[in-house]
């Protein structure tokens, strides 16, 4: 304690610069500061990534030793699952397409309502504080990235770009608590919230308690609202919790993407927003589509 | 006077760029060493040993500067850090008479309670700022299981600033 005689002075003037910078921060004053470093940061940032990427996989590798025999068992029972299931969604588009021909939908790409506008990067680091799920990618504002932009990988929906720079961004996650994607149950079409949890886990909250939601169903984007392309694979259902006098079910859905080992990502520039009216009968002819 | 080791004088401005070595560790390399859904908090590692070794007021302005590094690469609210490090330097820095050569259990047991400060306040100013924190599901999933690693890995890193402490004279901070 001896060292604090000098006198509170310097630690109590610490203290209001850092909470002037977080108002001068979320009011954006601080931007173009943040800019300027971050355009000399990014590259160290990327030359330290590239080395520990390198440990990284050395680490993964030995654990990856112990666990591959019995992933291979269960992934060979997997894919013989997935090959009848296929046989089925087969089955089952054909008969889609048949139905949205009687009904007159509009409806110009049946699996992805995206087209054109891509950009792959690549992830140079993650959020250092424990609570946030943010990855650090090398797109920003020169790269034609922008804000709200979804961010995939061909394993799934990743999540969202919240901050833009001029060469970088920051992705928030799906699995951050401050991450909600309006999505539904691909067999049974029960909508629902998917939410992050603490610990990187998904949750589907908001499933209507009359609505039939299994273990193992896939969960994908709805599109509802606009900010994310429909029909992007979000996880696979691991448990319902359904609780009678509760007014929703919920269900922990288990993410596609391994975001331990994200390495290289995609950033969705442009997409046809899933527009609900439009597909309705009689709507396209009305608004003119 | 006997045992003197040489010691080095370094400018306190030479450590600025450890700390930003310490912050860009923290977001290329802690990630992939994760355990049970902890992983590594090198800053937070590196105020508290710092602190420990030099008392409150260096505690508090490494705190300050190792917060702001972690500020730019983070996704949170500007500042969150660098409060919350101010916090874990300050308490570091109160052991700092009771250390003694060769004692690691303050240095484990220091890190256990500001890791549980540290934890607490970011969760709180995080929640002042907006983001909808689930207080009991982080604090079990999250806070603890890094509280207890971050305590284990205190006793390597503290013996690595305490040779740099050793190495270097006590630095003057001019204002």
């Amino acid at each position: 304690m001896k060292d604090l005689r000098r006198g509170p002075a310097v630690p109590l003037l610490l203290i209001a610069f850092t909470l002037l910078t977080l108002v001068l921060h979320e009011v954006g004053y601080l931007q173009p500061a943040e800019d300027i470093v971050l355009r000399i940061v990014t590259p160290v940032q990327r030359w330290f990534s590239n080395r520990a990427s390198g440990i990284g996989e050395m680490v993964q590798t030995l654990r990856d030793l112990r666990t591959l025999r019995g992933e291979i068992a269960g992934l060979r029972q997997e894919n013989e699952a997935l090959l009848i299931e296929n046989v089925q969604l087969k089955e089952a588009e054909a008969e889609n397409q048949r139905l949205r021909v009687l009904l007159d939908f509009a409806s110009t790409n049946p699996a992805y309502d995206y087209r054109g506008g891509e950009v792959v990067g690549r992830v140079i680091g993650r959020d250092p504080s424990a609570y946030l799920d943010f990855i650090i990618i090398d797109l920003g504002e020169r790269h034609g990235v922008g804000p709200g932009m979804p961010v995939v990988t061909e394993r799934g929906l990743v999540g969202r770009i919240t901050e833009v720079h001029d060469t970088s961004s920051e992705v928030l996650l799906i699995t951050d608590v401050n991450s909600a994607v309006t999505a539904l149950v691909q067999t049974s079409r029960a909508t629902g919230v998917v939410r992050g949890l603490a610990g990187g886990d998904l949750l589907l909250d908001q499933i209507r308690q009359d609505a039939e939601v299994h273990e193992g169903e896939i969960v994908i984007t709805s599109g509802l609202g606009g900010n994310l392309p429909k029909n992007l694979v979000i996880g696979q259902i691991s448990e319902v919790i359904q609780r009678d006098y509760e007014m929703f079910q919920q269900a922990r859905v288990r993410p596609t993407v391994d975001f331990r080992n994200l390495e290289r990502v995609l950033v969705i520039t442009k997409f046809a927003p899933y527009n609900r009216l439009e597909s309705l009968p009689g709507e396209a002819e009305r608004t003119g589509s | 006077m006997r045992g003197t080791a040489r010691r080095i004088e370094i400018s306190a401005y030479l450590y600025l760029p450890l700390l930003a070595v310490v912050a860009l560790l923290q977001v290329t390399l802690a990630p992939y060493i994760q355990v049970l859904g902890a992983q590594p908090d090198f800053m937070f590692l590196t105020v508290i040993a710092w602190g420990l070794l030099r008392g409150t007021r260096t505690g508090i302005v490494w705190g300050f500067v190792g917060g702001l590094f972690i500020s730019f690469f983070s996704g949170g609210p500007f500042g969150v850090a660098c409060l919350a490090l101010m916090a874990v330097g300050f308490i570091a820095g109160l052991g700092q008479t009771t250390v003694t050569r060769g004692q690691i259990a303050l240095p484990v047991l220091t890190a256990l309670l500001t890791a549980l400060v540290h934890g607490l306040l970011s969760l709180l100013l995080l929640d002042v700022s907006g983001y909808p924190v689930a207080w009991l599901d982080t604090i079990a999933r999250v806070l603890l299981p890094t509280m207890v690693f971050n305590a284990l890995l205190t006793v390597p890193v503290y013996a690595a600033y305490r040779r740099l402490h050793r190495a270097t004279g006590r630095e003057e901070l001019e204002w």
